[in-house]
């Protein structure tokens, strides 16, 4: 396939998943506001935000501020929801600010325009699935919305993005589009995860299960973590379960797995870059004494997150910028494979 | 105006009775209630928006992408009429097919033998030396032309403009009938309505018929789209995937030793036949326009060798001239030997003295338009324009008279549409499409453009423009033909 659609694939699979966990995200954190202290909430929005890592840099000293105004007022009204009202101010921002990269309706409307530039390659349920998404999220009323009834609102945006994903995996043919949509949006799993380990573990560190429970719901593991482990949960459990579970879709080592898959059939021949770097990060992990990693968690964390940024850089490099570094003269150009 | 202007009604004959073709969807749409009619109003709306069925309105910002208006009540065309207008069709662009091969590849035999000046094709805008001598197999240069036809106030269907560029709407037809047919299941009973559903094959098929002939029996075609922002990007990416083949921008291709290649995750891939939808003058910026990024440097030259073929070709502008439209009689005359099926609107060239005279004289009752432009723009509609308009108008003739043709005012045809509380007369116009490969093929119907204001003449959707489907009536004797493909 082009290479253009194939980046437009890659990320609009990152920045669904982006929006996903981000919604996920939000909702556990505001869940587990609702019975605590005004100071505890502040805390743990504080802890989200450091979590989703909002990084370009205009709209991120947005949430900067946010962050900073939050610690400098205790806030002891309640909105009507029952939420600290700055906790839930915050929560609006991430989801529905649209001028706020890497908010919920800044990632749909990314994955909106990518797919708008691919709209011959995927299938048109798709593209009426996410554009009937963007256009509820760029209502009027939206913001309004998720002030007043934000449980409902994240609710609303958790069933989308997984109708979207029924979507693509009942109607998409697996070719090299899909492919790339999967690979991105693991890739962008695997670094959420990993993010969410690093920013709460600490708080975790032989703390209440409240804590443990916060966590594992931030990424959907609650239940799925209850039935595989009876005894009541450690951090180093929630952490090795997030890691490496060899079950649970969003454990850093699925993602990595599904990723390996993914660039093993779209590779043309042998071991390209990315998929020796893929093929490393995923050993490491699998085959990593888990006792000897948790007495270093944070520089295992920090690794394994650039070592998925790599990855997304090589195969950027090795399948969407290939054709710009081939020498025109030395490589023979094939004959055209479509019909 | 003094006197009320007379129109032709389509749906109803001069002593008013519903015309016997109208008669099933006219008392269909008896049967609707108001809020029967609203409530599919509102479901149109929400399958347009949802489906993101829209164009482009350049100049302003999130606005810019708007639902597309489609009216409910269609258009029926029986099936002796069209047989009529087809062969009118394949007739005329037959006739300007070999007039743009004969220009750029032939003889100029129509210039030397006096059919057409010789001075007006070299003063045109649209005639290209680059396409000089570049052949195009089987002389298919409009590979796509969208005719516009009216019917002014004795119903005579006429050409108003040919369009032989990049003609778009295309899509917009297809949509409609998907739309209609879910919408409105019950108003087709019966009327074996000819399908459209079939123009992607077809396109392809006439795409690949001109590949070169050294590239073998499997080419590979892609389109060429200028990208996301383009007022048609909805039609580029329904096209690309109505055929099964890449939408390409000009970045995604090089041109190395007179190959086109695109660039693939897996290198570089040939690409044999390239439907364009960019104009001629942003192709290749080598030869064109320097500052365009839009284009493949190096495509002219690959052209030119014979390696990849471009549809529609470059230069089509000198068939799609104003000027040179009201010639386009003569060559039907002179290339085929026959009379002309459908006539042309009436025209006046101003470089002749004696039509500029008598134009000017008349500026207020006749249409003024630019000979080079097109999707209404430019254009002076004397009887409504104002009088520091009609100075303008004469200004710019006397300035540039090559530049500019009037017309008599063609009372477009009226057909009921929905204007908010009931169905009431508008005004309509219709671009049928027309493939050449092969053979020359005219998909069923075309567009109908429909001017959405009351008493309005102006049916381009960027001037509040809406369309209709158009039902071309099968004969019910006989199988209908997109069946057999």
């Amino acid at each position: 396939m082009l290479a253009r659609h194939a980046e437009d694939m890659f990320w609009a699979g990152r920045y669904l998943e982006r929006a996903e966990d981000t919604a996920r995200m939000v909702r556990a954190t505001l869940l587990s506001t609702v019975a605590e202290s005004p100071v505890q909430a502040i805390d743990r929005m504080q802890n989200l935000i450091r979590t989703l890592r909002v990084e370009v840099p205009t709209p991120s000293e947005d949430v900067q501020s946010m962050a900073e105004h939050l610690t400098k007022s205790p806030p002891m009204l309640r909105s009507e929801a029952g939420l600290s009202i700055d906790v839930q101010a915050a929560a609006s921002r991430l989801v529905a600010l649209p001028t706020l990269a890497g908010s919920v309706v800044f990632c749909i409307g990314r994955a909106r325009e990518n797919f708008r530039s691919l709209r011959d390659q995927i299938p048109s349920e798709l593209w009426e699935q996410i554009n009937q998404f963007y256009l509820r999220l760029r209502q009027d009323d939206f913001a309004a919305t998720m002030e007043h009834d934000p449980f409902q609102t994240l609710e609303f945006i958790r069933v989308s993005c997984q109708t979207l994903n029924g979507a693509f995996e009942s109607s998409m043919s697996r070719g090299e589009g899909y492919r790339f949509l999967v690979l991105g949006q693991n890739l962008e799993r695997a670094l959420m995860t990993c993010r969410l380990i690093q920013s709460r573990y600490p708080a975790m560190d032989g703390s209440s299960y409240d804590e443990m429970a916060l966590t594992l719901r931030s990424v959907s593991a609650l239940e799925a973590y209850q039935r595989a482990h009876q005894s009541s949960p450690l951090a180093a459990d929630v952490a090795r379960f997030l890691l490496v579970d060899d079950l649970f879709p969003r454990s850093a080592l699925y993602c990595l797995r599904l990723s390996e898959t993914q660039v093993e059939s779209l590779a043309p021949q042998g071991k390209p870059p990315p998929l020796r770097r893929l093929g490393q990060l995923r050993s490491e992990l699998e085959y990593a004494d888990f006792n000897h990693m948790v007495s270093d968690l944070p520089s295992h964390l920090t690794a394994l997150e650039s070592g998925v940024r790599d990855v997304a850089e090589l195969v950027s490099d090795y399948f969407f910028r290939n054709a710009e570094a081939f020498d025109l003269h030395s490589q023979a150009i094939k004959p055209g494979a479509s019909s | 105006m003094s006197a009320a202007p007379a129109f032709f009604d389509e749906a109803v004959d001069e002593q008013g009775r519903i015309r016997d073709h109208y008669r099933p969807v006219q008392e269909w749409f008896d049967r609707l209630s108001l809020e029967q009619v609203k409530a599919l109003e509102g479901q149109r709306n929400e399958s347009f928006r949802r489906q993101g069925i829209t164009f482009t309105v350049y100049g302003g910002d999130e606005g810019t992408e708007r639902t597309w208006p489609m009216d409910l009540f269609p258009r029926v065309i029986d099936a002796e009429e069209w047989a009529m207008l087809e062969r009118g069709l394949i007739q005329r662009v037959t006739a300007l097919n070999r007039f743009l091969d004969d220009i750029y590849t032939g003889e100029q035999a129509i210039l030397h033998d006096d059919i057409v000046p010789r001075r007006l094709i070299t003063s045109c805008t649209g005639f290209e030396r680059e396409a000089m001598n570049v052949a195009v197999p089987l002389g298919a240069r409009c590979l796509v032309a969208g005719i516009d036809l009216v019917r002014g106030a004795d119903g005579t269907y006429r050409v108003l403009e040919d369009n032989l560029r990049n003609p778009s709407g295309i899509s917009y037809v297809i949509e409609n009938r998907a739309a209609m047919t879910k919408l409105l299941p019950a108003a087709f009973a019966d009327l074996a309505v000819r399908s459209v559903d079939h123009y992607g094959r077809s396109l392809l098929r006439a795409l690949r018929s001109i590949a070169p002939p050294a590239c073998g029996d499997d080419p590979t075609v892609a389109v060429l789209t200028p990208g996301i922002f383009n007022s048609a990007y909805f039609e580029h990416a329904f096209l690309a995937r109505s055929m099964g083949v890449e939408l390409v921008e000009g970045r995604d291709l090089v041109v190395d030793d007179h190959v086109v290649a695109m660039r693939t995750t897996r290198g570089l891939e040939r690409v044999d036949v390239i439907y364009r939808r960019i104009d001629d003058h942003f192709l290749d910026p080598v030869v064109f326009n320097a500052q365009s990024t839009l284009g493949v440097p190096g495509l002219m030259a690959a052209a030119r060798a014979g390696t990849v073929s471009i549809a529609n070709s470059v230069g089509n502008g000198v068939g799609d001239d104003k000027a040179v439209y009201a010639y386009v009689p003569d060559m039907i005359r002179y290339y085929l030997g026959e009379e002309p099926i459908i006539p042309n609107a009436d025209t006046y060239l101003l470089w002749e003295e004696d039509q500029r005279a008598e134009v000017l004289e008349r500026l207020d009752q006749l249409v003024v338009k630019p000979v080079a432009e097109s999707g209404g723009y430019g254009i002076v509609i004397g009887p409504t324009a104002t009088d520091a308009e009609l100075a303008e108008a004469r200004d710019k003739i006397m300035q540039d008279p090559r530049n500019w043709i009037a017309q008599e005012v063609v009372n477009l045809s009226r057909l009921p549409a929905w204007a908010g509380d009931a169905f009431a007369p508008r005004h309509i116009d219709l671009r049928p499409f027309v493939l050449c490969g092969e053979q020359v093929e005219v998909i069923p119907g075309g567009l109908t453009r429909v001017a959405l204001r009351e008493g309005s003449l102006i049916v381009n959707s960027s001037q509040g423009g809406g369309s209709k489907d158009t039902w071309v009536l099968g004969r019910p004797d006989q199988p209908k033909p997109e069946a057999n493909r």
